[in-house]
């Protein structure tokens, strides 16, 4: 691909913030009957410190013809702050509104194990997870379980730790981020 | 193997409603969307989505 298409914008992220920004696709309809309606697509970035802040510029290479939104989580050592904004033309719009949300650490009395975590992925109604961090996402791995005759899923979570899980919901012809702490059960 | 449960309860989950671009242009704010030709090419090859 020709990375000199294309566009890019950048933000500064203070000491000890970690931001990540995901653009948000609506699903064509010809494709929507096996497809998710939404589905988030993490931008690439390059970054420059800059005495204790650090520049970051974000990379963006489909743009739709419209309605081309983004949702912006910035990672703090407690909490994500939630915001969202707009790409359009040549500028970005953001909203001066976020929402903070503080997690929740996962308990487990194996510390120091990572924790095999049954997640089957629907590809209806995909989910993100979020290690707050590294940023970095926790991707299911796909195995067959011969005794069920089924492709199942499952994700490793260490014990001790906070995670942050979202998904992208339509109400009412809004667009929502549903996030939170996931919850682990035996 | 223990499960992931989601949604989580109401304690544990936020719900953000995403502004509306008339929202944005009366109260948001505004950052240049630039194109990558006027980028410096090792900016370009540099970038990643992971630390």
């Amino acid at each position: 691909m020709d990375m000199s298409q294309g566009k890019h914008f950048s933000i500064t992220d203070p000491k000890d913030v970690n931001t990540v920004i995901y653009q948000i696709n609506k699903t064509e309809k010809e494709f929507l009957k096996d497809s998710p309606k939404y589905t988030v697509e993490r931008l690439e970035y390059t970054e420059e410190l800059r005495g204790e802040m650090t520049r970051k510029t974000f990379f963006v290479d489909n743009l739709q013809e419209k309605d081309n939104q983004i949702v912006i989580l910035s990672f703090t050592k407690d909490r994500v702050v939630i915001n969202n904004g707009i790409l359009d033309g040549d500028k970005v719009k953001i909203s001066k509104k976020p929402m903070p949300f503080k997690f929740d650490t996962i308990y487990s009395e194996k510390p120091g194990e990572y924790r095999q975590v049954n997640y089957t992925p629907n590809l209806k109604r995909p989910i993100s997870i979020i290690d707050p961090e590294t940023t970095e996402e926790i991707k299911p791995t796909l195995y067959y379980d011969e005794e069920t005759n089924e492709v199942k899923g499952k994700c490793e979570l260490k014990p001790y730790k906070s995670y942050f899980v979202f998904e992208i919901r339509e109400e009412d012809n809004k667009l929502n981020l549903l996030g939170g702490s996931p919850t682990i059960t035996d | 193997m223990a499960k992931l449960s989601w949604p989580p309860d109401d304690k544990h989950k936020i719900k953000y409603t995403f502004r509306d671009e008339l929202e944005l242009d009366e109260n948001g704010m505004t950052i240049p969307l630039e194109d990558n030709k006027n980028l410096s090419q090792s900016k370009n090859e540099n970038r990643g989505s992971d630390r």
